[in-house]
């Protein structure tokens, strides 16, 4: 059983969210493109007991070479590889919204960019991954992800939407767990507790997308195909919880929208750290 | 030898010259003597010097010497010099005789008979000379005695079939029945094997007082030349179902040395673990750690045992059995959290699947904001941490977390440091960036409990963290919860290939008492850290697991290694293994032979585990057949406040099951249940050697003598000596030793081979 104790907690503490990235100082101009299909990527930093953000590197090509809509003055990603969208200033903004919130001891420089074969992956339990709609696995990575996801690693998938992208990242996920079934996190009664495990989000799909038609969808795969087990991993389908946390401070997008989207975050991280 | 050589020369035995005082038969005897010897020796002495021709003043001397030594002989022979002893009067005293029944009579140690031929031949056959003698000096009284002492008329009525050997209360039981009668003395026949655990001494206090000497006769070889014991085993008296149990096994043999054997354990007759050793030098214990995991619920009987060699004396202490109750129940461990990290969730899942144990989590997620999870209801710890001690020791064991010392009240520290001090729960502290000395816990009570000292350098506010490699020490290796294969061999070198964890606590030193049992090892470090250190603290334990996160054995050693969930379900279960219940019912000795008086007790405590003596406690003991016995309990004035006793005497054999109920006036504080079995005892088989430095320190201590079966026919004529009771003077001639005659050959003949030598003749 899970239940949730609220003691003095006054508010919603995301509400604070904008103000805090403000005073974090200015952050890069999210007109500012990176460098085509290959974004400026920080030195990973070796794990030191912190939480720390880890985004997959994924191939998307399916040995196809990369889309064109993908590829600089394609009309997505803004000339990065889908794997890199949002790189670094969601996961850094997130990043500076746990330290304001919780007492997590968060590193806030950005994110580890790993993969899924790599070894050094299995000393973080949290991982990202951006546009799995064009994701593509080797047997290796299948492998990693399968063992990630089974010994207690937590994985959320954002970013993607529309039959293709759907078919596409259910093809790949099947692949990892075979026997594996979808749940629409949505529909369950109660509510899964990843949704209260740190913010109550009593309504998950009334965050819209930021961009996107339509409602978005939460999915998610549980141990054991069973949901009172832990849930292994999110997958915000129709939705960019990324790109809500990268422009929260660039008054883009609606505030209100921008603190839910940092709920589902918060959420996903402390339910990853304590299930 | 010796002994019967000095009764040839001096006609009596050494003790009559003990007891005796030397006295001359002639009246002013020793003056008169003085002078007759020295006229004699001056006569003798002339005669000599005025002797001329060959010879020299040396042979002079010497002839003159050996002339005056035999004159000096024959004069101590007209003096009549006598002992004067103080005998007891015939047929006017008496003997308690007490004989060994127990079953150690029966090890066939006595020139290749049992010890009992030896009682029976000396004191139960009508032709014993031994038998015969004290009957003619005494009224002899009969005791048999094992762990009780009875009179007996006939030797008959020994069985040999006593389940312990007390010797204290039996030489207090003959002494008060022959309290009105001349008592000369107590005969102790037994291999003074002791097995009672009683002090010898207040028995020994009363016989000293009242001048009655105790004599005793040892029979058995002390050690035996081939026999394999085991000496002892002793499993947990409650664990949980499913738990890995590791138990020290005794052992000790004489005559094996180097030859390998096994120790199997087995549960109500099957095989559930198998341990080989060599056997070390003769004599020489060796400890055998045997592992096993109790998977049946209830109370089971573990054996441990091994198979009997070939040639053994004594097969009976080949094995021992021992009673564990196997508790299928779910114990509940509080786990506070004090900001989020992995370790809550790794920790959650690797006992997810263990019915036993109730993992109920408080992470502090934010500032005054708490999840709960598998708490009972909505109430529990709705307020964030217990500010109750009520509410704190509805728990059994308290993991903290990495949480600064300032998030407690001052009434908060001191509470946790009840919950082991005075509660008897356990307390685990995880290292992290805000534990032990980091979190400012030095000074406060929960300091007072941990096993580590703090140092100003483990409080290092830059930072520090380290990648350590965790390794057991010896003591790790012989704690279960860190048993991580099934062997000692196995578990080290698993240990040894685990991945390195991380830790942000330097400690190196811990409190006199505790024990370290994992070391935090580094290359570039310069002192080991202290990994997982251990101590018990008042009625609990606490130890101290100084790293940040066992979850990278989990995410980093394969997916099927249980290693993670190994070392966290042993170690939860290691913490509520002992933790004690509010009502606890207890059979301190959970063995007994039928018609042997059971001790059961019951403590009671209030909700803060403070003792309770006005509490109604019922216990019913249930006997093998079902039927249930109804007792009262009563206080124990003498003992601590909340303990309860009461007396059980079972007539059947097989197991019984105690079952306490303890009240509040009507409300019932709690349940429990702990078990015995009745059986006849083996108890008389180990260390059974006879133990004659024992019954040489009886016989010295009251006056007495200590025989062996070589010598015990001078018993009858020694107690007559130096016996009490109502006894007379008598007189012993010492004119007629031996002794004397042989000397004054010796001088005559000396005198006169001299003469030969020297052409004297």
């Amino acid at each position: 059983m899970v239940t949730r104790a609220l003691v003095g907690m006054a508010g919603v503490a995301g509400a604070a969210a904008v103000g805090v990235l403000a005073a974090a100082g200015p952050l890069e101009s999210p007109l500012q493109p990176g460098p085509a299909a290959a974004p400026v990527q920080e030195a990973n930093i070796p794990y030191d007991g912190r939480f720390t953000f880890v985004r997959i590197r994924t191939d998307v090509s399916g040995g196809r070479g990369m889309p064109r809509s993908f590829l600089p003055g394609g009309r997505r990603g803004r000339g990065q590889p889908p794997w890199a969208h949002d790189y670094p200033r969601a996961e850094r903004n997130l990043a500076r919204i746990l330290t304001a919130t919780t007492l997590l001891n968060t590193y806030e420089g950005g994110s580890n960019i790993l993969t899924f074969d790599d070894p050094e992956l299995h000393s973080y339990p949290l991982a990202y991954v951006s546009e799995p709609g064009f994701w593509w696995m080797d047997e290796a990575e299948e492998e990693g992800l399968r063992n990630y996801l089974l010994k207690g690693g937590f994985v959320i998938f954002d970013d993607f939407g529309g039959p293709r992208d759907w078919a596409n990242f259910e093809a790949q996920m099947l692949r990892v767990l075979p026997e594996g079934r979808f749940y629409d996190l949505s529909d369950l009664d109660p509510l899964p507790t990843v949704f209260d495990s740190f913010f109550e989000i009593s309504e998950p799909e009334a965050l819209a997308p930021p961009y996107r038609g339509g409602w978005p969808e939460y999915h998610g795969i549980f141990e054991d195909n069973d949901p009172a087990k832990r849930l292994m991993l999110v997958a915000n389908f129709n939705n960019d919880l990324g790109d809500y946390w990268e422009f929260s401070d660039s008054g883009w997008l609606p505030i209100d929208l921008t603190n839910e989207a940092y709920k589902f975050g918060v959420n996903y991280i402390i339910y990853a750290m304590t299930h | 030898m010796l002994a019967s050589l000095f009764e040839f020369l001096f006609k009596y035995r050494p003790v009559v010259f003990q007891e005796g005082d030397f006295s001359l038969g002639v009246a002013g005897a020793v003056a008169t003597g003085a002078v007759v010897a020295g006229l004699i020796g001056l006569f003798a002495l002339l005669t000599y010097l005025g002797v001329r021709g060959k010879t020299r003043p040396l042979d002079r001397l010497v002839l003159g010497g050996l002339r005056f030594a035999g004159l000096l002989v024959l004069s101590f022979c007209l003096l009549r010099p006598a002992l004067v002893v103080s005998t007891v009067v015939p047929q006017q005293n008496f003997v308690g005789v007490l004989l060994d029944d127990s079953r150690s009579m029966e090890i066939q140690d006595f020139d290749g008979r049992s010890r009992g031929s030896f009682l029976q031949e000396t004191f139960g056959a009508p032709d014993s000379p031994v038998l015969s003698a004290l009957s003619d000096r005494f009224a002899v009284r009969y005791f048999r005695f094992s762990s009780r002492t009875d009179r007996i008329e006939d030797f008959s009525e020994m069985s040999f079939m006593g389940s312990r050997t007390r010797l204290g209360p039996a030489l207090e039981r003959a002494r008060s029945e022959l309290a009105s009668v001349p008592l000369s003395g107590l005969v102790l026949v037994t291999d003074g094997a002791d097995n009672s655990g009683e002090e010898l001494t207040e028995a020994l206090m009363p016989l000293q007082a009242q001048g009655i000497p105790v004599y005793t006769v040892g029979v058995g070889e002390e050690s035996f030349r081939r026999d394999i014991q085991v000496s002892r085993a002793d499993p947990p008296r409650t664990v949980l179902t499913g738990s890995s149990v590791v138990v020290d096994v005794v052992v000790t043999h004489m005559g094996y040395e180097g030859e390998t054997v096994s120790v199997i354990v087995e549960d109500e007759g099957q095989i559930v673990s198998t341990e080989e050793v060599e056997l070390p030098d003769d004599g020489q214990p060796v400890t055998v750690p045997v592992r096993f995991t109790a998977s049946t619920p209830g109370a089971r009987a573990y054996t441990f045992r091994i198979p009997v060699a070939v040639d053994e004396q004594v097969t009976q202490n080949n094995s021992q059995t021992a009673l564990v109750s196997v508790e299928d129940r779910r114990e509940k461990i509080l786990y506070f959290e004090g900001e989020p990290r992995y370790e809550v969730g790794f920790l959650g899942r690797a006992v997810a699947d263990d019915d036993n144990l109730q993992l109920v989590v408080l992470q502090r997620t934010a500032e005054n904001k708490f999840l709960r999870l598998n708490v009972d209801d909505g109430e529990e710890l709705q307020g964030g941490f217990p500010d109750t001690r009520a509410e704190l020791y509805a728990y059994r064991s308290l993991i903290l977390g990495t949480v600064e010392a300032s998030f407690f009240t001052g009434d908060q520290l001191q509470m946790i440091a009840d919950f082991v001090d005075k509660r008897g729960g356990s307390l685990l502290a995880l290292g992290g960036r805000n534990s032990f000395a980091r979190g400012g816990y030095a000074g406060t009570p929960v300091a007072d409990v941990l096993p580590v000292v703090f140092s100003d350098a483990d409080a290092r506010p830059d930072g520090y963290h380290n990648f350590v490699r965790i390794e057991p020490t010896q003591a790790g290796l012989g704690v279960p919860a860190l048993q991580l294969a099934g062997t000692e061999e196995e578990s080290g070198a698993r240990w040894a290939e685990l991945p390195h964890l991380l830790t942000y606590n330097p400690l190196h030193r811990i409190k006199p008492g505790a024990t370290t049992l994992l070391r935090g090892v580094a290359d570039d470090l310069p002192e080991d850290h202290v990994a997982l250190a251990f101590q018990r603290y008042g009625a609990g334990k606490s130890l101290s697991l100084a790293v940040q996160d066992t979850w990278i054995w989990q995410m980093q050693l394969p997916l099927e290694d249980e290693t993670h969930e190994t070392f966290w379900r042993q170690m939860l279960r290691w913490l509520v293994d002992g933790v004690p219940d509010q009502v606890t019912g207890q059979v301190p000795r959970d063995r007994a032979e039928p018609g042997e008086s059971v001790a059961l007790t019951a403590i009671v405590n209030d909700s803060s585990y403070l003792g309770m003596s006005n509490s109604v406690v019922e216990a019913t003991v249930t006997t093998p057949l079902g039927e249930e016995v109804e007792l009262g309990m009563d206080w124990a004035v003498d003992s601590d406040a909340g303990e309860y006793e009461a007396d059980f005497t079972p007539s059947e054999e097989g197991l019984h099951t105690l079952t306490v109920r303890a009240y509040d006036g009507d409300d019932l504080i709690g349940v429990d249940e702990a078990y015995f079995q009745v059986a006849p005892q083996r108890s008389e088989y180990f260390d059974a050697g006879a133990r004659t430095p024992l019954l040489e320190r009886i016989a010295d201590e009251t006056g007495g003598i200590s025989y062996t079966p070589e010598t015990v026919a001078a018993l009858p004529e020694d107690i007559r000596v130096t016996g009490a009771g109502v006894t007379l003077v008598e007189e012993m001639d010492l004119w007629d030793m031996p002794i004397l005659l042989l000397l004054l050959l010796v001088l005559i003949l000396g005198e006169w081979g001299y003469r030969r030598v020297r052409g004297l003749v």
